[in-house]
């Protein structure tokens, strides 16, 4: 659970925006695996009955492929609205520090009216409040759907090894061919999983969770 | 921030917000206008963001906060109006009065509970209480969509940046010498102030009103001959002068 929270200090507004121009290079990948998934599909055509095992295996990539881009366009959506939230969270903030500012300026000067301005000062503490719960509240998300990806890549790097095995029992042509795809699967699955998890360990760190 | 109260019979008052002496040095300063009429009141230019806080504690000394249901906004400038967004949290029900050229522009300042009413290129009356109030075209003076208000009860125009002096710190609220005045206004109108034809349609529109005094949105108040002095003076005056 998150706590102790100082979005102010963790610049939060700017790292969300981070994350969304990160998640581009992860989209990338995703469609790289895609690729790779349909090359290796006509590798398992052309190399006939001896290929039978690599099947499974091309089709687990398309839905990997599949189940990353998608996974993306959610977390791209959940990206930009923690930014969008982040970025009000700035214009919350600052009502909370202008409104505290005119309430001790009232009560200094004894305005004859500062009861309306300090009503004022608690409703920019309670919007300011909301504004920090909906940005938590997507950050999580956002961590989540992170986490998802990463382990999507776990199986990628399994389904790259297994992939190793079937290629070292083919001939030397198909061999090299499918080795190629697994060793690509498997670069694709490492890029991703640096990035999503450097990502996670910042807003799990800007977040204190 | 200082209140000077330059107008008051039965339940009409203009009070000028300004020589706030804890604003930034590298802030202009500004005129901040309230006018209260039986109990209804209107901020004319309600001032920069940084200058909310103060401006919000010394209205508050006058009228309570939910009786201010109106602002205008003579032109987009952040010395006139970038505080709208935390006005926008504090006023309940209000309307802002704007050129309409502007409107797409000023809310980039935050405006979502505040009503946007555009004013038209030909101006419009309002009423404050029993009061009018009219916004008067003073457009390219400087903004290219700008309003100064008249007041014909108290014959007050509160003519924005045209009139505006950049005065030390410590300089009184009205003009005292008008030749010696010259000085912190010459520059101000001549680069800011772009065009001689609009200048002059001004001029003639305002010598047709009835004024008392004239308080500009920087620097100090006209009254009684310097009214005239100063539209003579602006007159005569070469404007636009930073076309090279």
């Amino acid at each position: 659970m998150a706590r102790a929270i100082d979005l102010d200090k963790s610049k939060f507004h700017l790292l969300a925006v981070s994350v969304a121009a990160d998640l581009a290079e992860v989209k990338k990948q995703g469609e790289a695996i895609s690729f790779e998934a349909m090359n290796a599909k006509v590798l398992v055509v052309r190399a006939g009955a001896m290929a039978l095992g690599f099947k499974p295996i091309t089709d687990f990539m398309v839905e990997l492929a599949d189940n990353t881009i998608d996974l993306v366009q959610d977390i791209e959506y959940e990206a930009l609205t923690v930014s969008h939230h982040s970025v009000s969270r700035l214009r919350t903030a600052n009502a909370v520090k202008m409104a505290n500012k005119a309430l001790d300026l009232a009560l200094g000067n004894k305005a004859r009216y500062q009861s309306e301005i300090k009503a004022f000062a608690g409703k920019t503490v309670t919007s300011d409040a909301r504004v920090v719960d909906s940005v938590l509240e997507h950050a999580m998300k956002l961590i989540r759907l992170l986490k998802e990806i990463a382990e999507l890549m776990m199986a990628a790097n399994a389904v790259a090894a297994s992939a190793r095995v079937e290629a070292a029992a083919l001939d030397a042509h198909y061999s090299r061919s499918f080795a190629g795809v697994s060793d690509k699967l498997d670069q694709c699955s490492k890029t991703v999983r640096d990035k999503v998890n450097n990502n996670i360990a910042l807003l799990e760190k800007a977040l204190n969770v | 921030m200082k209140a000077t109260v330059i107008y008051e019979s039965a339940g009409h008052k203009w009070i000028i917000f300004g020589r706030d002496p804890e604003k930034k040095d590298k802030i202009v300063d500004t005129n901040q206008h309230m006018v209260i009429s039986d109990g209804e009141a209107i901020l004319l230019d309600p001032g920069g963001i940084e200058l909310f806080a103060p401006m919000l504690a010394a209205v508050a000394h006058h009228v309570p906060i939910s009786s201010i249901k109106r602002l205008f906004a003579s032109h987009q400038d952040p010395d006139i109006i970038s505080s709208l967004g935390l006005w926008d949290q504090v006023l309940e029900d209000a309307t802002l009065y704007a050129p309409w050229l502007w409107e797409g522009f000023i809310r980039h300042f935050g405006c979502d509970s505040i009503e946007y009413a555009a004013i038209p290129d030909e101006g419009m009356e309002i009423r404050l209480g029993s009061k009018k109030l009219n916004f008067v075209p003073a457009h390219y003076l400087h903004a290219s969509g700008n309003f100064s208000v008249y007041d014909p009860r108290a014959k007050i125009l509160m003519s924005g940046d045209v009139g505006a002096a950049l005065l030390p710190d410590d300089a009184p609220m009205y003009v005292e010498n008008f030749d010696d005045h010259i000085q912190y206004m010459e520059g101000f109108h001549q680069r800011w102030m772009p065009s001689n034809r609009a200048k002059q349609v001004w001029i003639d529109r305002v010598r047709e009103l009835d004024i008392d005094m004239m308080s500009p949105q920087h620097g100090a108040i006209f009254r009684g001959d310097d009214v005239g002095r100063f539209l003579d003076w602006l007159e005569a005056l070469d404007v636009g002068t930073a076309v090279r």
